[in-house]
Formats: C-alpha cells, sequence, structure tokens
C-alpha cells in the first residue's frame, strides 16, 4: 500500500482488496489496518464508515458495469449482444459476494441508495439500446421491467450463492427473436 | 374493545396518509385522527411499529380479498392473471398515500419480513397460474413476472397514476415469455 496516496484512497483501496478476499464485506478497523493507518482513519476521512461502503458500493458495480462494457463492446447491437451483457452481468455479481452483501446493507441509506438507483438507470439504458435495436415493441418500458427482473435474478443469486439457470434461461429466452412480435 | 379500538385506528390511516408524511407519522397524529386519548394507542397496539405492520397486515389483507372476488369464475391461466394484475396496481393507485407510508417502512424488519412472505406466497400461486397456461419454467417466469409488476406498481405510483406503456409491456412479457413456439393469440392489448 502506497503511503503516497492520499488517505481516503488507500482506505478505499484497502476496503475492495478485503472485499475481493470473498466473505462477508470487512469492518471498519479491519479495512483502517489493511490500510497501514489507526482506526480512527475511517471516520477522520470518511465521516463514518458508512460514507466509506458507500464509495465501496459504487466502485464494485462501476467495476462490474466496465466488465461488461469491456466484454460487449465490438459487437452489434442485438440480442446476442443484450444476452451476453446480461449473463456477463449477472457472474460478475455472483463473482462479488461483498457487493450484494454490501447492497443489502445499504439499500436504505440514502446515498447508498442513490448509487443503486443510478446503476439500475444505466443498466436499464442499456437494456433500452439493445432493445431498439431489435425492433422490440414498448423498447423504454420494456428495459426498466427487465432490468426488475435482472435485478431479482441477482439477488436470487446472492441467495442461492450459485447461479440459477432457470432465473436467467426465463429471462434469456424472453429475447429470442421469435418474441418481438 | 380491543379489537374495535385497534380496527378504528387502522381504519384513520388512509386519510392520515393524505396529510402527513411517513416520516412525520407519530402515535399522537394517529391518536389525533382517530379521536382518541393518546394511552388508548398502548392498548392497541404495543408501539409506533406494531401500528405500521398492523397496518401492512390489514392492506395486505384488504387487497387479497378484493383480488378474489375480482378472480372468482375466472379459469387459471394468463387471463386471470391479468385481471389480477390489474386489480393489484388498481388497489395500489387507489390506496396510494397508504402505499407511500407502507413503502418508507420497508426497512422494518416486521414489515420486510411480511412483504417476502407475501411474495413468496403470490409467486407460488402465480407459478400454478403459469403452468395452467402451458408456460415452460413457470417458478422462474412467475418470480420475474411479480418483480416487474412490483416496479409497474411503484412507477405508477410515482407518477400518480395508470402508465399505460407499462402495462403494455408486461402483458407482453407475460403473453411471451416461456410461450410454446409457435405461441398462442396474443393477450388484449388496448
Amino acid at each position: 500500500m502506497s503511503e503516497s496516496l492520499p488517505p481516503r484512497i488507500r482506505l478505499l483501496q484497502a476496503a475492495h482488496r478485503l472485499a475481493g478476499e470473498g466473505g462477508a464485506p470487512p469492518d471498519a478497523a479491519r479495512i483502517a489496518a489493511a490500510a497501514g493507518m489507526p482506526p480512527s482513519a475511517v471516520d477522520a476521512h470518511f465521516g463514518g464508515f458508512d460514507a466509506l461502503q458507500c464509495e465501496l458500493l459504487a466502485l464494485l458495480y462501476d467495476e462490474v458495469r466496465d466488465l461488461v462494457a469491456k466484454l460487449t463492446l465490438n459487437m452489434p447491437a442485438g440480442r446476442v449482444r443484450l444476452q451476453l451483457a446480461i449473463d456477463t452481468y449477472l457472474q460478475a455479481l455472483l463473482d462479488r459476494p461483498a457487493l450484494a452483501a454490501l447492497t443489502r446493507r445499504l439499500r436504505f441509506h440514502p446515498r447508498g441508495a442513490a448509487i443503486l438507483r443510478q446503476r439500475v438507470t444505466g443498466f436499464s439504458l442499456m437494456f433500452q439500446l439493445e432493445l431498439k435495436a431489435m425492433g422490440w415493441p414498448f423498447a423504454p418500458q420494456t428495459a426498466r421491467l427487465c432490468t426488475a427482473a435482472l435485478i431479482e435474478t441477482a439477488t436470487a443469486e446472492a441467495a442461492a450463492g450459485r447461479r440459477l439457470p432457470e432465473l436467467r434461461a426465463a429471462l434469456l429466452g424472453y429475447f429470442d427473436p421469435a418474441r418481438a412480435a | 374493545m380491543k379489537r374495535q379500538l385497534r380496527s378504528h385506528l387502522l381504519a384513520v390511516a388512509p386519510r392520515l396518509a393524505e396529510r402527513v408524511p411517513y416520516s412525520a407519522l407519530s402515535v399522537e397524529r394517529v391518536c389525533a385522527a382517530g379521536g382518541v386519548a393518546p394511552g388508548a394507542f398502548r392498548l392497541a397496539f404495543d408501539d409506533l411499529s406494531a401500528y405500521v405492520q398492523a397496518l401492512h397486515a390489514h392492506f395486505l389483507e384488504q387487497m387479497r380479498q378484493r383480488l378474489i372476488k375480482v378472480t372468482e369464475g375466472t379459469a387459471p391461466g394468463l387471463r386471470r392473471i391479468m385481471l389480477a394484475s390489474e386489480t393489484y396496481l388498481g388497489y395500489n393507485l387507489e390506496n396510494a398515500a397508504l402505499r407511500h407510508w407502507l413503502l418508507a417502512a420497508y426497512g422494518q424488519p416486521g414489515v420486510l419480513h411480511a412483504i417476502r412472505q407475501q411474495t413468496q406466497i403470490y409467486g407460488l400461486l402465480l407459478a400454478a397460474e403459469m403452468r395452467a397456461a402451458g408456460r415452460a419454467r413457470a417458478d422462474a417466469l412467475a418470480r420475474l413476472y411479480l418483480a416487474m409488476l412490483n416496479e409497474v406498481a411503484g412507477i405508477e405510483l410515482r407518477a400518480g397514476g395508470r402508465q399505460n406503456a407499462y402495462r403494455d409491456a408486461l402483458w407482453h412479457f407475460l403473453d411471451h415469455a416461456g410461450a410454446p413456439a409457435p405461441f398462442a393469440p396474443a393477450l388484449t392489448v388496448r
């Protein structure tokens, strides 16, 4: 851990690293220790543990978004790209159990809820783009509803701790070409 | 006596919800709306949290009765799901102020537990309807459909009225998801 970095970044990097080790999200004291700082550092630099967790939540979601974007960037818009994006998104969430735990913990926190809303809006817009390319009826509305279904799938998989193929197939199957009537 | 007092205090909630946001809800306000002394509240409910939980249970029960009444005599399948969904969405809009209260109370463990139970029961019922309609992956579809239905309910609540395009998108999913190909003729879309 480079001591030349600003304390907030050091703490956030430490939290990110610990979250990547799996299991429950780390507590404030563990994060501070991993950053080579005293336990009071989280309060001193973030104003509270909730604020640090919100930053971590945003960081992990950005990571998932970037992964989806990277894998689908050079593909033409449409059903195949949509299905790959959904699968990648769900797998990325499943690979980050700390993200699911943080989402549950922070969903009623004002800043946490705002971060979650932003990410949901982002995924919904991506959905919309693909659906429009497919000539799907009610594309903006379907995008919003399918985003809700996607979140439900991710929540169910996080609770089960594994892929739920039936749920994925039910969602992905809806986008088969014959259904865009 | 206690039962009557409970019913009375629950009955004043819809009108109170139209005037008072959830964040300003208090025992004193409930009692004032019900015309009872503050001490009487404790006879009916342990605290405000117990009142909100009872309110939620009451709301769900009223909705359940409405759903049973509306769908009575309709054969299991997609049309019955659609009828029940329309009823659910309409009931939410009719009781919008109260619904806003209950949504704000989702953070309460008791309310959250009741919602999970309700979702599970409706999921089972929906899956049976989906199976009756010959849909593949009925359990999974039911779960996804419920998430979408609740999304529409939330959108309509925030918009303050019926949102036909969202309902049409929902009917499209209901009509096509899991359908054998070639699928049955489309359900009504206005």
